[in-house]
């Protein structure tokens, strides 16, 4: 079983992500922020992070610094130009931006597809 | 939506308070820039980066040749340094840093500062801490003579009937117990003395 982890300070977003993963077969695991996440991976080694990119605490660029050959997929209600995305989605591990408010549908797919790469 | 003459509102308060329903948001920061366009703005971003915010203004033939943006968001995700209209600063984790930025900035003489958003402030920030920089700010731009339009996403009854299944921000900013609804009464009434609230939601008399 695929394990994905949602970092996300909004405890709706990690209950609703997490209930609709669940669903889908996947194993879920949550963390409040960047700095839970980094504590989260001493013990656990997940198949993707879902990571949002506003959230209180370490910045996200040092919490990515810190995560070593895990796919993150950054995951956010900031609004950014294509041009940034595409910058962004050359930094390391990073395999995917997914806008919120996002289509379950869309989610549920684009999980698919990273973890079967 | 109803149609706000942002400056007329200013004539008669130091701000205004601009609640916004999602579904509508970019539209109104659009037409409010536009409305200010000409006069000098410093406008604060933490919901949009600064290439975002400005591609969707020029995309929409606002002049932002006036515009002076402050991003507090892109340096949460990657490395900035300032450019001729930007000034790149860290996520208001630390609000206090981001009000010195501010009062040092408004010391050029700006006639707008457009504050963008105070929903996305309370991602970092508890009510105090809003509460008591959104004081220290109003008081810099009375002393600086500027202007203020806040920006709060106010929740539309139509997002709850929604069929599609989505995460809207608004929504869980109204759920948290700990977050007043509506972004209307965010604010302690002593604050929001010389603050106009604009409910573009609101039913207005014709």
């Amino acid at each position: 079983m695929k394990t994905i982890l949602v970092v996300d300070d909004e405890p709706d977003v990690r209950d609703v992500v997490r209930m609709i993963l669940e669903k889908k077969g996947y194993r879920v695991i949550t963390a409040v922020d960047g700095d839970d996440c980094l504590n989260i991976l001493h013990e656990e080694n997940p198949d993707l992070i879902l990571l949002d990119i506003m959230m209180p605490g370490t910045p996200v660029k040092d919490v990515v610094e810190k995560i070593e050959n895990i796919k993150i997929a950054f995951f956010s209600v900031v609004r950014t130009s294509e041009a940034e995305k595409r910058d962004l989605l050359k930094q390391k591990n990073i395999v995917d931006f997914i806008q919120k408010p996002f289509d379950v549908n869309d989610l549920i797919k684009r999980m698919e597809v990273i973890l079967n790469e | 939506m109803n149609k706000i003459e942002i400056k007329k509102e200013l004539d008669n308060s130091q701000a205004a308070i601009v609640l916004v329903p999602n579904i509508e948001y970019d539209d109104v920061i659009v037409e409010m820039a536009k409305q200010l366009s000409g006069k000098k703005i410093c406008y604060v971003t933490l919901n949009k980066t600064y290439d975002a915010l400005k591609e969707l203004l020029k995309f929409n033939n606002v002049d932002v040749k006036n515009i002076i943006f402050i991003d507090g968001i892109t340096r949460n995700v990657k490395n900035s340094a300032d450019i001729g209209d930007c000034h790149f600063v860290d996520s208001p984790v630390n609000v206090t840093e981001l009000s010195k930025n501010l009062s040092a900035l408004l010391k050029q003489d700006f006639d707008y500062l457009v504050f963008d958003s105070l929903t996305n402030l309370f991602t970092y920030q508890g009510k105090s801490s809003v509460e008591h920089f959104v004081q220290t700010l109003m008081n810099t731009l009375e002393e600086r003579g500027c202007r203020g339009v806040f920006f709060a996403l106010k929740k539309a009854k139509s997002d709850i009937y929604n069929p599609v299944i989505e995460i809207r921000k608004s929504d869980i900013f109204e759920q948290r117990d700990d977050l007043p609804s509506g972004g209307l009464d965010i604010l302690d009434s002593r604050i929001s003395e010389g603050i106009a609230i604009i409910d573009l939601m609101e039913d207005k008399p014709k």
